[in-house]
């Protein structure tokens, strides 16, 4: 019989090696996936318009840096220089032309469909005798003058024709782009705006940060604000670093603390963790064996798994420690087993059965992060059935009984106490009020990443900074429509957008003024025009220039000046193609970014106001606020579904509808005051707050289960003994989230105060109104 | 004996420098010039100037005459050329950039240079930079004047001569100030640059900041990146 409860305690010991081992290579070869576009549905079509169009990856790989120093203009080339032989770099715009590239490549290939009436008016006095004379003038005194690049310009144009394409690029360019610098500079010239484009996403935080140390090392000795998704990547990494760095810099000697305090053991805090530890080992390292590189989201699933697992070890070692003052060793734990088995069963089944809800959304993000949570809260079940009663066997002799719990007692004279109904009644009415407030302000949520930082950042302020210096937001909406669609229409209602201010500029498709009406000038410059070449050759020879020399530079003029749009095509902007349809594209830039959803949505709303029906508008920055909603269905869903599962595996779990019933108190009331204090509070729910509440739920069921097993099972003195292990977990939990309330990241705290307030409810609703229903509702 | 021939000759060939085109008495003239040349500009900070340019062309029949004011900074190095004739136009030079700015056409062209090899080796000539001038250049030949002595000399890179394959420099006697300039391009077209009236200010003095001037708004500029010939051109 010894020999085969030893043959037995060695298959499990070699199991838990086998697992951990699996478990630890898992966790080394974890990689995280920090593209937050994997979160996303793939099939979303505006997912989908953001990755064709390319304008999610443009905005987000888009930085602005604002450089100061007092002769900056003189400087910026070779700033520029040096930024471009940076690795990390895939390209630096610094000239205002280069802000505007599709419209430069589309002049580039038929410049003189690009002019202004201006242009075209002085190119054509220009292509004239007298014009082509002044022109070669000017062209032979900067040769007198300038031996470095005075010929070279004689030679490759020698009317000076160039001036005229530039001068109506410039004249093209939006207010702040124009003044009297190639460059984006203010006006005391001393602060200017270059671009830098990254070549990986900003999610990439190694990435981020080194491309920011980089340019910081190139740019050393100018005074640099970096403004743009990697700067924002930088700075929430730093601060959510910090926020957690000083919350558990305390918080875990607190729980430690607590633990040793209210077990009165050195010993027992530790074994209780190690079965939950090893279990968050295993989930990850299986879970990245499974899935392969996880998302951030998914990995928050450690703090969770932590949280409930710690639940089933502090249970478990509660009932030992009972039993064990009463029988040996074998015998307790044998006892344990049986009798708090189909509570942690029934727990690990609720909390599972909430996150397959969550796991079968349509979100990738959302189903790893289920995924990993159900394979963790198993593992924690199975170490908390295997590797703990091990531990607590190994170390028995190291465990010395003790006498009755302080807190234990404290909680029975409470529910003892003719103040436990009442109390019971408060927090029945609390959770009912936070479901009828729930029910009537409904509850928003609010995916923007805006949410996720403190609104008076320094990104915040440098990015308001950076608009008011260029007068428009860099990173625009972009709209397309369908090119079987006349363009006309998008033309008219860009032109009112911009006229009545609602956008400072626009650029695409709209502005290629390939119509018939630029045919007809260009056709009338062509006819004044004809046999210019002949007569520069003439008018250089009468100035005393051998022509021959002149013949490429003239040449290739006159080849550009020939240049057409390829033909069949009404713009030179190229056409976005997506599902074999072709858009015309338009790129809208609003005076400033939208700061929240509801801005976000007034300006679509306006726009939409004046675009054709059949416009689409992409804005990368308002993708959160077209998945939102998605996403909020999604969890209504999943909280009807886990609902339904978590009610029937209740009454499944006591064999009963009424105990089932009274079970799911704890999480009802808990649920309803965290919901109904955010409904009241107006603040919307976000990926950075909704972990709590499968964080709550598990917790919640968990109380009531394991309070009303142990109810049935000996009656009101369960309060004692439960209420004191229910007490633990919830002080635990309390201490790890509710110590993230003084976080700067606003996401971070309201996650801290949204667990803080469910564990204390769901904790008072054990231990007042569970018995309270009890007594009542039993013979 | 072998060795000694090998140890002998190992230096000659390859750590001796490039064979001088002026030797003996000449070559030690050229050198004690080009030395006061360098100290008379020793506490100079900066040379102003009146100047006449002659610009020769392979495109032009005959040379084109400019000229107008000649400024020279020597920390950092920058000229400055205020052309009047044949008409306003301002040429500024650096180390990185070179600037043509027409104030009556109100627009500049700038030419932006990974290495303004050209400017840097000119400027050097009327700094006291001048004593290094060996580095760039072989000292080829020597015509004493009475009022003046001509030093020609030869760049000795093959970068340098993709720009500019002869210098001469036209040294007063007197104070062995450089006061005239005469180079030449791979295409053999000279530009001829003679001062008149220089003036040397000091380091000590207060002087006007002309060569960082901002230019005025509204101009329209052009600029344009140059980018170093790599080794195979």
């Amino acid at each position: 019989m010894i020999g085969s409860a030893r043959m037995c305690s060695l298959t499990q010991i070699l199991l838990l090696i086998a697992l951990t081992v699996a478990g630890a290579i898992g966790v080394t070869r974890l990689k995280i996936d920090p593209d937050v576009g994997s979160v996303f549905p793939q099939d979303n079509r505006m997912v989908q318009l953001l990755q064709g169009t390319s304008a999610g990856q443009q905005a987000a790989r888009s930085l602005f840096l604002i450089l100061e120093s007092p002769s900056i203009e003189e400087q910026l080339p070779g700033l520029v220089h040096r930024l471009q032989e940076s690795p990390l770099v895939a390209s630096v715009d610094a000239l205002k032309a280069e802000f505007d590239r599709d419209r430069t490549a589309a002049q580039t290939a038929a410049p003189l469909w690009y002019l202004d009436d201006q242009a075209l008016r002085e190119l054509e006095q220009r292509l004239q005798p007298s014009g082509q004379r002044e022109g070669i003038a000017d062209s032979l005194t900067l040769l007198a003058t300038d031996p470095i690049g005075g010929k070279q310009a004689l030679l490759s144009d020698p009317l000076g024709l160039r001036w005229v394409f530039s001068d109506s690029l410039a004249r093209s360019l939006p207010e702040a782009l124009r003044g009297d610098s190639p460059y984006l500079l203010n006006d005391r010239r001393d602060t200017a705006v270059i671009r830098v484009m990254g070549t990986r996403d900003p999610f990439d935080i190694d990435y981020s940060q080194a491309l920011l140390a980089d340019l910081a090392d190139r740019l050393q000795g100018f005074q640099m604000q970096p403004v743009g998704g990697y700067a924002i990547a930088q700075e929430s990494s730093t601060r959510i670093k910090g926020d957690l760095h000083s919350s558990l810099s305390w918080s875990i000697p607190l729980i430690l603390l607590f633990l040793i305090f209210s077990t009165r053991s050195w010993l027992l805090p530790l074994l209780i963790l190690l079965p939950v530890g090893a279990a968050v080992v295993w989930a990850l390292g299986l879970g990245s064996w499974m899935l392969g590189p996880v998302t951030p989201i998914a990995l928050s699933s450690a703090a969770i798994l932590i949280g409930l697992g710690a639940d089933f070890s502090i249970h478990f070692a509660g009932r030992f420690e009972e039993e064990r003052k009463k029988v040996d060793c074998p015998s307790a734990l044998k006892t344990t087993r049986s009798h708090i088995g189909r509570a942690l069963l029934g727990g690990m089944l609720t909390s599972s059965a909430a996150f397959l809800a969550i796991s079968t959304g349509a979100f990738p993000g959302l189903r790893d992060l289920g995924f990993l949570l159900v394979l963790g809260l198993f593992f924690s079940l199975f170490a908390t059935w295997v590797f703990l009663p091990l531990l607590l066997q190994g170390c028995e002799s190291w465990l010395k009984p003790r006498g009755v719990d302080g807190a234990g007692l404290l909680i029975a004279r409470l529910t003892d106490s003719p103040l436990s109904a009442p109390m019971a009644l408060i927090l029945v009415g609390l959770g009912g009020a936070g479901w009828i407030a729930l029910g009537s302000g409904g509850l928003a949520f609010d995916a923007s990443p805006e949410r996720m930082r403190p609104a008076d950042s320094a990104q915040a302020r440098a990015s308001q900074q950076l608009e008011e210096k260029l007068g428009f937001a860099p990173l625009g909406l972009t709209v397309v429509l369908d090119q079987r669609q006349p363009i006309e229409p998008l033309k008219d209602g860009i032109a009112d957008l911009q006229r009545t201010g609602v956008i400072a500029f626009s650029s695409g498709a709209h502005r290629d003024p390939l119509g018939k009406t630029q045919a007809a000038k260009i056709e009338q410059l062509r006819k004044a025009s004809a046999g210019w070449a002949q007569a520069a050759e003439e008018n250089l020879r009468a100035a005393g220039l051998g022509p021959n020399a002149f013949k490429a530079g003239i040449t290739s003029w006159d080849t550009r000046l020939s240049a057409n749009p390829p033909s069949g095509q009404s713009s030179g902007t190229p056409l976005f193609r997506w599902k074999d349809l072709s858009y015309w594209r338009a790129t809208l830039h609003p005076h400033a970014t939208p700061r929240s959803a509801k801005e976000r949505k007034e300006l679509q709303r306006t726009i939409r106001g004046s675009l054709p029906s059949q416009v689409e508008i992409i804005d990368p920055g308002g993708l959160s606020d077209e998945l939102g909603p998605l996403l909020a269905s999604d969890l209504q869903r999943s909280l009807w579904t886990c609902t339904l599962a978590v009610l029937l595996i209740c009454i499944l779990s006591l064999k009963s509808m009424r105990f089932g019933l009274i079970a799911l108190a704890p999480v009802v009331c808990g649920l309803g005051v965290s919901l109904g204090l955010l409904a009241l509070l107006e603040w919307p729910l976000h990926p950075g707050n909704f972990l709590a509440l499968p964080l709550i739920l598990g917790l919640g069921v968990d109380d009531g289960l394991h309070m009303v097993h142990r109810y049935r099972e000996v009656g009101r003195a369960a309060v004692r003994t439960t209420g004191t292990y229910i007490w633990r977990t919830t002080v635990t939990t309390a201490i790890g989230f509710g110590s993230l309330i003084s976080a700067t990241s606003p996401a971070i705290a309201s996650l801290g105060l949204l667990v803080l307030t469910g564990t204390v409810i769901c904790f008072l609703a054990s231990i007042l109104l569970v018995p309270y229903l009890l007594r009542k509702m039993t013979p | 004996m072998r060795l000694a021939l090998a140890l002998f000759l190992t230096p000659c060939l390859v750590g001796q420098p490039a064979h001088e085109d002026l030797s003996g008495k000449e070559l030690l003239a050229a050198r004690s010039l080009i030395e006061r040349t360098s100290m008379a500009l020793d506490d100079v900070r900066r040379m102003d100037a009146e100047f006449v340019q002659t610009q020769e062309s392979v495109l032009l029949e005959k040379p084109m005459v400019s000229g107008g004011l000649f400024y020279l900074r020597a920390q950092p190095a920058c000229l400055l050329l205020k052309f009047n004739k044949p008409r306003a136009v301002e040429v500024r030079s650096d180390a990185t950039s070179h600037r043509v700015y027409e104030p009556t056409k109100n627009r500049a062209t700038r030419l932006v240079f990974e290495s303004n090899e050209l400017a840097k080796a000119l400027m050097g000539v009327f700094t006291q930079e001048i004593n290094s001038i060996e580095k760039l250049f072989v000292l080829e030949s020597l015509t004493a004047g009475k009022q003046d002595t001509t030093i020609s000399l030869r760049p000795r890179s093959k970068e340098l001569s993709g720009i500019l394959t002869k210098l001469q420099l036209t040294i007063r006697n007197s104070d062995a100030l450089v006061l005239a300039m005469r180079y030449t391009n791979k295409e053999d077209e000279a530009t001829h640059l003679r001062l008149m009236k220089v003036v040397l200010h000091s380091k000590g003095e207060k002087l006007d900041q002309i060569f960082d001037a901002p230019l005025p708004k509204a101009v329209r500029i052009q600029v344009r990146q140059i980018k170093k010939p790599s080794k195979a051109e």
